[in-house]
């Protein structure tokens, strides 16, 4: 299922690229607190389900941020999304395969996210 | 119940988690990766190569540690990349382990050539010749081109040309 044809070092190379640019960008949203209304983790971070599970109440809930170097960038973070510019990361990983159950690594993440959310309902941060 | 505002809920998640600052582990090394930003590759090529090195050689990390005289979370750091090497480390690794790490070569444009000159003087005080040989110097090391006898009477000395 890998459609990734590169070396190990490359590989490697490309992950931490990927990895660091998305921990830079972070710690530079970090830098300004939660508090700060204007970072911009509701930019870094996208819906995990595609738009025809809009309905389906953790749409708006499950969300991805990925790197933005390469144009199919494989490095993965996943998190809940709580409120405005507000994200509990649950787990994160490289995505070498079209669907994240194709991955034993990847597949734990949803259920990750799963428990997270009933985890973040149950305390009232989720509606 | 009633969902929180978003100041409650940064209360709550702050009293929830553990306490933060600047010592998190993910901001150190975020600012360990951006401190270290120009030479993060060439750590982790370090990295596998060593890796590569000690499976050909059948060895453990835990065995290279004791080798290096350093502790094996050291070697941990080295092998994700995450320790800034000095050269004579990486050169003990390259004795240990038979390998390549780091190459430093003269730009081209730098290499002299060097020449050695050697001024016979005849006992009435002159110039009876001036041989010279030609040696060329790359990396450090001084190879030359052929043999050359030199009198004990002679003046020798090095030039170099721009």
């Amino acid at each position: 299922m890998i459609y990734f044809k590169i070396n190990l070092l490359s590989a490697i190379h490309r992950t931490i690229q990927e990895s660091n640019e998305i921990i830079q960008e972070l710690s530079a949203v970090a830098k300004n607190g939660l508090a700060n209304q204007q970072a911009d983790l509701d930019t870094l971070f996208k819906p995990l389900h595609k738009n025809e599970a809009f309905s389906r109440p953790r749409y708006h809930t499950d969300y991805k941020a990925k790197g933005f170097q390469y144009e199919a960038p494989w490095i993965r973070i996943y998190a809940v999304r709580c409120d405005k510019n507000f994200f509990v990361i649950t787990g994160f990983g490289i995505k070498l395969v079209k669907q994240m159950k194709d991955d034993p690594l990847l597949e734990i993440e949803p259920q990750k996210l799963e428990k997270a959310t009933a985890y973040l309902k149950e305390e009232c941060f989720l509606d | 119940m009633k969902p929180l505002t978003r100041e409650e809920k940064i209360a709550k998640i702050k009293s929830l988690s553990k306490p933060s600052g600047n010592d998190e582990k993910w901001k150190k090394i975020a600012k360990w990766n951006r401190d270290h930003a120009d030479a993060l590759l060439d750590y982790a090529t370090i990295a596998m190569r060593i890796a590569d090195a000690i499976k050909e050689k059948n060895m453990k990390q835990k065995d290279l540690a004791q080798l290096l005289d350093v502790t094996p979370q050291a070697l941990t750091r080295i092998m994700k990349g995450r320790q800034n090497l000095t050269l004579q480390s990486i050169r003990k690794i390259e004795n240990i382990l038979e390998i390549k790490l780091v190459t430093i070569h003269e730009p081209k444009s730098k290499i002299k050539l060097l020449t050695f000159r050697k001024e016979c003087v005849s006992t009435q005080g002159k110039h009876v010749s001036d041989y010279t040989q030609s040696i060329s110097v790359f990396s450090g090391k001084i190879i030359p081109i052929t043999n050359f006898n030199i009198p004990n009477s002679s003046n020798n000395y090095l030039q170099i040309e721009g």
